[in-house]
């Protein structure tokens, strides 16, 4: 029975009472002041409940748009922390670039050797491929230096230039296998071994390159001391 | 669940069923465009209208679970910006600002009758002796919309009947205290 009244009046106070029901619970309000005495406290619970509940509610909206304000800011500082490392970067990189070596400062002369008339076949293959080789054309050359050396015919002379032609291919590692074949007696021995270390350095293992290029920048009879000189003392610059 | 994406219906539901995740995303959605316009239209603070802005949710939720909004002749935004509009009037009302000639009559907001200040101050004192367990069941009761089931879940109570009992109990317990106080006043 109380269970049923203290039902009745949620519903009536929450409007979830039917018009006639409605209508009924409030004919017995004015007829049982005990009952009128409970409605009128439990209306004043649910008000103070509501405004609890609102006071509530606003704070944590005041709390929820400072946390999403700082959020923004947190995203425009993210944002803007982007930006500033992309420009860092980007400038970074560009300096590099200034700063890096020019690698085709060390990539020597190479004139060529001449061509003479009326050769045997391997010799015209060899003036074939020196003629390419002196037009620019490092693709070809290149091939047909490697297809003397694989037809067993081997020079230093041969092992120079298809190293050289690989290195003007861009394909390093190809050329300082050729380079690094040369004998200690040939007469491109040293060059070889210059043209070797500044590969190494530009395939990054630049304490090996720095180690080879500082033996033979001390070395004045060395016809590559000064080139090894240049070279050490801008990769320095570099570094620091 | 955010607002986002949600139709007028389901919007409404969510939020009878107390889902304050829908009313911040709601809030969210629009706080930006609102506060952008009333600054465009009214001489308002940005602080001002946020806390406008605020104080429309608040209605505008309390008026969704009690079924004051019927939907047939605006849209939800619609309305949650008519009960802004009626905010900003009366803002102007209260700090005697008379610029505005607009109706005041057509209050979208209805703050429930107020009982006697006695009557209230007792409450307030009693709702403070009941203890928050309590004070909670009654306001994720009869403020937050929940029902007997994610009460139990949310209390840890063993299941809905528990709950049910459990809200019986308290506003019990708490309309004694008002009635005992009452008494000695």
């Amino acid at each position: 029975m109380e269970n049923e009244e203290f039902d009745k009046i949620d519903l009536y106070l929450l409007g979830r009472m039917s018009e006639a029901e409605a209508a009924e619970f409030s004919s017995e309000l004015n007829r049982n002041s005990d009952l009128k005495t409970s409605v009128e406290i439990r209306k004043a619970i649910l008000a103070e409940l509501e405004n609890e509940y609102k006071a509530d509610l606003k704070k944590r909206l005041q709390l929820h748009d400072k946390s999403n304000s700082r959020r923004l800011q947190k995203r425009k500082l993210i944002q803007a922390a982007a930006v500033l490392i992309v420009v860092l970067v980007g400038t970074l990189f560009l300096l590099n670039r200034n700063n890096s070596m020019d690698f085709a400062e060390y990539d020597l002369y190479e004139e060529g050797i001449p061509n003479f008339m009326n050769q045997d076949n391997e010799k015209i293959q060899f003036h074939q491929a020196m003629n390419h080789f002196k037009m620019g054309d490092f693709e070809n050359s290149s091939d047909e230096f490697q297809s003397l050396l694989n037809q067993g015919i081997s020079s230093d002379t041969i092992l120079y230039y298809t190293g050289v032609s690989y290195y003007r291919t861009e394909e390093l590692r190809e050329a300082q296998n050729f380079l690094n074949e040369i004998d200690s007696g040939s007469s491109f021995y040293r060059k070889a071994q210059f043209r070797s270390s500044v590969i190494d350095y530009q395939l990054g293992e630049t304490d090996k390159a720095v180690l080879q290029l500082e033996t033979i920048a001390a070395d004045p009879a060395n016809p590559y001391h000064e080139h090894a000189l240049t070279f050490l003392r801008k990769a320095t610059k570099k570094q620091h | 669940m955010s607002s986002q994406n949600l139709s007028d219906l389901a919007i409404i539901e969510a939020i009878k069923r107390g889902s304050e995740k829908v009313l911040f995303g709601l809030y969210d959605e629009y706080r930006n465009e609102f506060i952008g316009w009333a600054l465009n239209n009214h001489q308002l603070t940005i602080e001002e209208a946020k806390d406008i802005f605020q104080d429309t949710i608040i209605a505008f939720n309390q008026n969704i679970k009690h079924d004051r909004f019927e939907g047939k002749s605006s849209s939800l935004k619609t309305y949650l910006f008519s009960i802004g509009k009626n905010f900003i009037r009366l803002h102007f009302r209260s700090s005697k600002n008379t610029y505005l000639q607009e109706d005041l009559s057509n209050h979208l907001f209805i703050e429930p009758e107020e009982p006697d200040t006695h009557l209230r101050d007792l409450v307030k004192k009693s709702l403070t002796r009941i203890g928050n367990r309590c004070r909670t069941i009654l306001l994720l009761f009869y403020q937050n919309g929940w029902d007997m089931e994610s009460i139990a879940q949310e209390m840890g109570l063993k299941n809905r009947n528990v709950a049910k009992k459990s809200k019986y109990e308290c506003m019990k317990k708490l309309e004694s205290e008002v009635m005992e106080n009452l008494k000695s006043a």
